[in-house]
């Protein structure tokens, strides 16, 4: 096991920048997630920790070793590919054994280390087949199979569950969790779905345009995103994002939203956003589960607000309630209790206690 | 000139370009991941391409094969014109050329003949192609 460091990494595509400079040190055991949208660079970073990219600048260390100019075989590393890339000539067991064989390790050992991984991922039975006999699932479980027996320094995942249904997803990932936990093996993991990277990381690395957003532990970037795209990216609904301005009046701040609606910065955030009073190039960034049902009793901090509500989506557990703010699509999680109604108008709560004021021309978070 | 041999070497010239041009689907359809898995399981690149390359595209290299193999023994242009005594002549141009004698046709022979020139074109269809053209690369990939 090691620990993977990324200083200053570039790669350029001809003359197309796909990662521009990224610094990242992931410890020893640790799960890291890459998240980002398509062409992001995710992938290419991955790619080069493999080995399977050339570096156009910047190190790759992997335990204590710069790895840029060491071949993909030498750097002790396993990976699992998006669309499996079984070798369909060979069984599950030959797939598995194959690192093992090139490294010629001894027979019984392949085989005690095989049939070992094969029991933690359920493949036992499925060791004599061939990989076009398998489901997805079980492809799958071959692939990682392949990864683990090899007892490598450094797994890395390139998106291994976007080809699975969504039932099929959940328990992989859950799979996946587990397996670490076991091995506990340092382990970087490629994905641009977000709720993967929440579920399965220790710390989620969200990248934008071959740019480090920001890096953090799940909670960190739910709850305290440094700029307004892992504001906006990171949580499902996303982030409600509204144009407004802040005004002061009387020692208290106001938010004034675009048309009108005006509503009081809580007393606790006031000394944070006093500096910033007066701009209007500022957004608000409230999560759908801050706008709420109205209650019979509010707290301070929480201010009424009253919308056309236009879509209803009821899950059995919340309602999703959409509604628009001067042209801005507003989402609101309410108690199915309240029997919010489309088409109607209705009170809702907003608590800006876990408000998010970010500055337009940055898009950093105040 | 009038020596089999020379049609062993004219014949590439038929059969190079469009079994060239056969294999380099074939390999397009490889997914290059396989490369990539088998490079960071600790393959160097001969045996990537012994263990791996090779063996998944043997359909590939197989039907290129059956098709240089038919294209060549079914031949007829090139041995009329190549070569010329009995004991030189390959099978078509042979049936042709001895066993039909001016307006004297030795019709058993040349049925005889015709059957042992189609036989070993049909078994090699009958038996393998349906076999390898199948595909030894489903399963490789999501698909």
């Amino acid at each position: 096991m090691a620990h993977v460091n990324l200083r200053k990494l570039v790669k350029h595509y001809d003359e197309t920048p796909a990662v521009r400079g990224i610094d990242l040190d992931i410890p020893d055991k640790e799960f890291v997630v890459l998240v980002g949208p398509s062409g992001c660079g995710k992938t290419t970073t991955l790619r080069m920790i493999a080995g399977l990219e050339d570096i156009t600048e910047g190190e790759v260390i992997i335990g204590d070793t710069v790895v840029n100019d060491v071949p993909p075989k030498d750097r002790d590393i396993a990976m699992v590919f998006q669309n499996y890339a079984l070798y369909p000539h060979m069984s599950v067991y030959e797939n598995m054994s194959f690192g093992l064989r090139l490294k010629k390790t001894p027979k019984d050992e392949i085989s005690r280390r095989v049939q070992s991984a094969a029991r933690i991922l359920g493949l036992t039975e499925l060791l004599e087949r061939k990989p076009k006999q398998l489901s997805g699932g079980q492809r799958q479980r071959v692939a990682m199979g392949r990864a683990i027996v090899r007892h490598p320094k450094v797994f890395l995942f390139d998106e291994p569950l976007s080809n699975l249904d969504a039932k099929l997803r959940v328990q992989m990932r859950t799979e996946i969790k587990k397996i670490h936990q076991k091995v506990r093996t340092t382990t970087v993991y490629v994905t641009h779905d977000q709720v993967e990277a929440m579920t399965l990381a220790d710390r989620v690395v969200v990248m934008n345009a071959g740019l480090i957003e920001q890096i953090g532990t799940p909670h960190e970037l739910y709850h305290s995103p440094a700029t307004l795209f892992v504001a906006a990216f990171i949580g499902s609904p996303a982030m409600n994002i509204l144009p407004c301005g802040l005004e002061e009046t009387a020692g208290a701040l106001n938010l004034r939203l675009h048309g009108g609606i005006t509503l009081p910065v809580p007393a606790e955030r006031v000394a944070r956003y006093r500096s910033q009073a007066g701009k209007q190039e500022l957004l608000l960034g409230l999560r759908p589960e801050h706008l709420t049902e109205m209650r019979t009793q509010s707290e301070p901090g929480q201010s009424p607000i009253e919308v056309n509500v236009e879509v209803t989506e009821p899950l059995g557990m919340e309602t999703l309630v959409f509604f628009g703010l001067n042209g801005a699509e507003v989402c609101a999680r309410t108690n199915p209790a309240a029997n919010v109604q489309p088409g109607k108008r209705a009170q809702l709560l907003a608590d800006l206690r876990h408000m998010h004021l970010i500055d337009r021309a940055s898009g950093r978070v105040l | 000139m009038n020596h089999y041999w020379v049609l062993m070497l004219i014949y590439p010239t038929l059969t190079v370009p469009f079994c060239t041009w056969i294999m380099i689907g074939y390999f397009a359809s490889i997914p290059k991941e396989l490369d990539e898995a088998a490079l960071i399981d600790g393959a160097g690149y001969f045996q990537m391409l012994t263990k791996i390359f090779i063996p998944v595209a043997l359909p590939g290299i197989i039907a290129a094969t059956i098709f240089a193999f038919t294209v060549s023994w079914a031949d007829f242009l090139y041995p009329m014109a190549f070569t010329t005594s009995a004991d030189q002549l390959v099978l078509p141009a042979g049936i042709v050329t001895i066993l039909i004698r001016g307006d004297v046709y030795a019709w058993g022979q040349i049925m005889a003949a015709c059957l042992l020139g189609a036989l070993p074109a049909l078994l090699i269809y009958a038996f393998l192609m349906d076999y390898y053209i199948a595909g030894l690369t489903a399963g490789a990939t999501k698909g």
